[in-house]
């Protein structure tokens, strides 16, 4: 089996959070779904008052739309707080219990540890995270099978909608990954440097922000920051992810790439020499 | 017997001062280098860059790899224990021997099982609950396990029991005769491996200030036991180092004044601790 495998299971095992978390709000939210679609009380009591003028020969109330968006918000919401906690920490820990050199004495190249934690903060976490989706969705799908009186509420729930839409839902979260993935490199190398990468990131980028518009009175560079850090949560509202790419505009997302890979040569540079090291970056 | 270990001028820059300075030595298979040095000297540094966890000036080369540039291919055979525990203590053992197994292609998990059942030290134990001496035991293990030809060990022993220091150099010894392997070992405790030293390199303030096999050292220098009453002609004989008895001095004279100070005293054979000692404090 590939190393990356085993580098992969030792940060599931390291990071348990990532897993015991969307369990936590997995349970608490069937839990509480539970009470409340068993309160039958409760559901013959609901009434849906709404007011609109004109035709309405084509409005109706799309609930499981909605509850599918919900769903869809917290999992990519509590995939987004995870991966971003992940990227700022898993360096930093190596470094701070001093486990960093046990890591480096296995024969595995900084170019694999990376892509690994690259491949965990923004793939694993987000694939872990989907099955809130796919669970709560496949609970409203029994739910409506069992429940006769809440299928006129809910409409009419397909296994086929319930895995198209876990499917639809990971899709959009591989672009949310690749939005972030210029981030989550600032944050692998900051993160070798600093004890608290996420705060100083957030203090910089601020910095730069106000600098850039205050001091040498250009805006360009708060436009630029602003658009791709509002990258993710944007494609997670989103109901067409593909065109907040094209609303940032392909020379802000060229340039956050270029930005990203640089920060992943200094990340890889970091880890190689142990320091920050400018003539090494480029001298290999 | 092949060199493993080749290191020329090394030298080690840090912004503001120098930690090592200009270090040649070579080590082949079947010899151990007791690496010795006060703090601050400038062993650490010398260890981080064999270890290639360091960027450095001039030339190393281990088993004919580069510690830098070949660092994955090398780990296949150079490895490290040092007094701070560098092992994930949130892993237990059995999972830092499938992570091993999983990484390093020369790690016999069946062989790291039988050295482990011999101490007292459970596979289901998280390392964290481990003692000091177990964790070494457990390290010393993982590597026995695979296929290491050079081994440095930075102050291995500190912190540790009598007992555990017994089985540790007893391991360390069956599994250093059991192929052609080098050691380096850095201890502030000279005399506890004096006797599995075959060359010394004693380092003060970054520089080398005495190189050479055991046997050599050993014969560049001598001590008399003299009365009192020649300490006059004692001391133009440029000492390095004394200790007043009583009624007695023993003087640490370099071997070339051996025959001027046979008929003044008992000739004595100094230690390695004798001699790093008088290094130390030479011009100190």
């Amino acid at each position: 089996m590939h190393p990356g495998f085993f580098m992969l299971e030792k940060e599931l095992l390291e990071h348990k959070i990532v897993t015991r978390l969307p369990l936590f709000l997995l349970l608490i939210g069937l839990v509480i779904l539970t009470a409340i679609v068993f309160n039958t009380h409760a559901f013959n009591n609901i009434s849906v008052q709404f007011d609109s003028q004109g035709d309405l020969s084509h409005s109706r109330v799309d609930v499981t739309q909605g509850i599918h968006a919900m769903l869809a918000l917290v999992a990519g919401a509590v995939s987004l707080l995870l991966s971003m906690l992940y990227l700022g920490k898993t360096f930093r820990k190596e470094r701070q219990e001093g486990s960093l050199m046990f890591w480096r004495s296995m024969p595995v190249s900084d170019g694999l540890t990376h892509a690994v934690k690259l491949g965990f903060a923004l793939l694993l976490i987000p694939f872990i995270c989907s099955f809130l989706l796919l669970f709560g969705e496949l609970f409203f799908y029994f739910i409506s099978l069992t429940q006769a009186h809440l299928m006129a509420l809910l409409g009419e729930i397909s296994l086929a909608t319930v895995v198209l839409n876990w499917l639809l839902f990971i899709a959009k979260m591989v672009l949310i990954s690749l939005a972030m993935l210029p981030v989550a490199c600032l944050l692998l190398a900051v993160s070798q440097l600093v004890n608290s990468p996420l705060i100083v990131v957030t203090i910089g980028v601020f910095t730069v922000k106000l600098f850039s518009t205050y001091v040498f009175g250009f805006d360009g560079v708060a436009t630029f920051i602003n658009s791709i850090s509002s990258m993710p949560l944007a494609l997670l509202t989103s109901s067409q992810p593909l065109t907040v790419f094209a609303q940032v505009g392909g020379f802000s997302c060229l340039l956050a790439y270029l930005l990203g890979a640089l920060c992943l040569m200094l990340s890889l540079s970091i880890r190689k020499h142990g320091e920050l090291n400018i003539r090494a970056l480029f001298s290999h | 017997m092949t060199v493993l270990v080749r290191a020329v001028k090394v030298t080690k820059q840090y912004q503001r001062a120098v930690a090592v300075k200009e270090i040649s030595f070579e080590l082949r298979g079947g010899q151990v280098l007791g690496l010795l040095g006060h703090n601050g000297a400038g062993k650490s540094s010398l260890i981080s860059a064999l270890l290639g966890s360091l960027s450095y000036q001039g030339e190393i080369e281990i088993c004919g790899l580069n510690p830098v540039k070949q660092r994955v291919q090398l780990m296949r055979y150079l490895a490290y224990i040092s007094d701070r525990n560098v092992l994930p203590l949130w892993m237990n053992v059995a999972q830092v021997l499938r992570y091993s197994s999983g990484v390093h292609p020369s790690f016999d998990i069946n062989k790291a099982r039988q050295l482990l059942s011999s101490t007292q030290i459970p596979l289901t134990a998280k390392i964290s609950s481990l003692s000091s001496g177990m964790k070494v035991q457990l390290h010393l293990s993982i590597i026995m396990a695979t296929d290491t030809k050079v081994l440095i060990l930075d102050e291995p022993t500190l912190g540790l029991d009598l007992i555990y220091r017994d089985t540790f150099y007893r391991h360390l010894i069956e599994w250093f005769h059991d192929g052609e392997r080098a050691l380096i070992i850095a201890s502030h405790e000279v005399s506890e491996i004096e006797h599995l030293l075959t060359d010394v390199l004693i380092l003060k303030q970054s520089e080398v200030v005495l190189q050479g096999e055991m046997a050599s050292i050993y014969a560049r220098y001598f001590i008399v036991d003299a009365q009192h009453q020649h300490q006059s002609i004692i001391e133009q004989m440029s000492p390095l180092a004394s200790q007043v008895g009583l009624g007695t001095t023993k003087w640490l004279l370099k071997n070339e004044y051996r025959a001027q100070a046979e008929g003044l005293g008992d000739i004595l054979e100094p230690s390695l601790q004798d001699i790093f000692l008088a290094l130390q404090k030479e011009d100190a």
